[in-house]
């Protein structure tokens, strides 16, 4: 029988350090042998941090003055898509899960199902969305989430955004966006082409009013039972490895091109070496 | 002469490259974008398997016949090429 584990761990402070509980948590699922039909949701936020995607280079998707001003961190994650802002008014969601919980087809069809799940616990405040592919989630044609993927040894990772009451002009400020991108999309800025749940609903929401929301409506629409769980051991352990060995370095967070362009790179160097000092002092 | 070009992919994503050119010979290039590939680790054997080579028939096969046993979404392989060529074709010389 299905079971839903749901994990809320977060490190509000120290954004490479919940880059690398993220990515933990599925390696330890794939290289677990028991369990298999669990999937595990993690709900989690980041404060003022720009994530940029696994084949992205912050020179090209940050800007940095407007970065430096905000005194934003930022990180690079092991999946692919866009770069995107977070702030405690944006919330995290991340399933991972074996194909004897569900199978699908291909990663696409992946994105569709823990889409699913965030429409169908959106339904639940009234609000209509669709899935937009191929891994955003829109209300009128505004995105409200962005998801990005990977596969497992048998199974998928699917993790994304939804904007509760994000700041949407520090994210269109700190963040470049291609005008080839905002073209495809028909509009002239980053924030004509997104939402917030504040602004659909007109109204505040708590993050434990929406936390509730979402676990109920993951558990119904994976017609399975949840249950809250802490980081497991090896989630621990693992998470501590990635965090010394990947995230809180500079070679992993610049990327390929920062060995051979450095000189492109100091104002961000300077940038990410005063972030990664205020968290070691507050880690 | 240094030049990055980004291309959106009709109903797809976005491509960067960014590379010296000299002499008709691709050099430090780098691809970016929010496209997705599969496994994940493949792209910088990419970005090394074009440097130091010609812009060619040849290169587009190359280019095709690596990531084509790789999932892409956003993308298809010879994008990639593409990209390349209609950088060059741009004439833009960005300054790093």
């Amino acid at each position: 029988m299905n079971k839903l584990r749901v994990v809320q761990y977060e490190e509000l402070n120290n954004p490479y350090y919940n880059m690398a509980v993220e990515e933990a948590i599925p390696r330890v699922l794939e290289n677990s042998e028991k369990g298999s039909n669990i999937a595990i949701l993690r709900l989690w936020r980041n404060s003022n941090t720009i994530v940029i995607g696994r084949f992205q280079y912050p020179r090209l998707e940050i800007n940095i003055n407007s970065s430096q001003k905000y005194n934003t961190y930022f990180v690079r994650r092991f999946t692919g898509g866009g770069a995107v802002y977070h702030d405690l008014g944006n919330l995290n969601f991340a399933l991972s899960f074996t194909s004897d919980f569900s199978q699908h087809k291909d990663i696409k069809e992946a994105y569709e199902y823990v889409g699913g799940g965030i429409i169908h616990s959106l339904e639940k405040l009234g609000i209509k969305a669709q899935f937009a592919p191929i891994n955003d989630i829109e209300i009128d044609h505004k995105k409200i989430s962005g998801m990005a993927a990977s596969k497992l040894k048998n199974g998928y990772f699917v993790h994304g955004t939804l904007m509760i009451s994000s700041d949407l002009s520090i994210l269109s400020e700190v963040l470049n966006v291609p005008k080839v991108k905002l073209d495809a999309k028909a509009v002239q800025s980053v924030r004509k082409r997104v939402t917030t749940l504040k602004e659909e609903l007109n109204s505040d929401l708590s993050y434990n009013e929406i936390i509730k929301i979402l676990i109920n409506g993951f558990s119904e629409y994976f017609k399975c039972d949840a249950t809250i769980d802490s980081l497991s051991k090896e989630e621990k352990n693992m998470s501590d490895i990635l965090y010394r060995d990947r995230y809180s370095t500079i070679d992993w967070n610049m990327g390929e091109e920062y060995k051979v362009r450095k000189e492109l790179y100091q104002q961000f160097t300077e940038l990410f070496e005063s972030s990664l000092k205020k968290v070691k002092n507050v880690y | 002469m240094y030049i990055e070009y980004v291309k959106r992919i009709e109903g797809g994503k976005t491509i960067r490259v960014c590379m010296d050119y000299e002499d008709n010979i691709i050099k430090n290039i780098f691809f970016s974008g929010d496209f997705f590939l599969y496994p994940e680790e493949m792209l910088n054997n990419l970005n090394n398997k074009i440097n130091g080579k010609y812009l060619n028939e040849q290169l587009k096969n190359e280019i095709i016949r690596y990531l084509e046993p790789y999932t892409i979404i956003g993308a298809k392989p010879s994008d990639f090429y593409d990209v390349i060529v209609e950088a060059i074709n741009s004439g833009k010389n960005v300054k790093p």
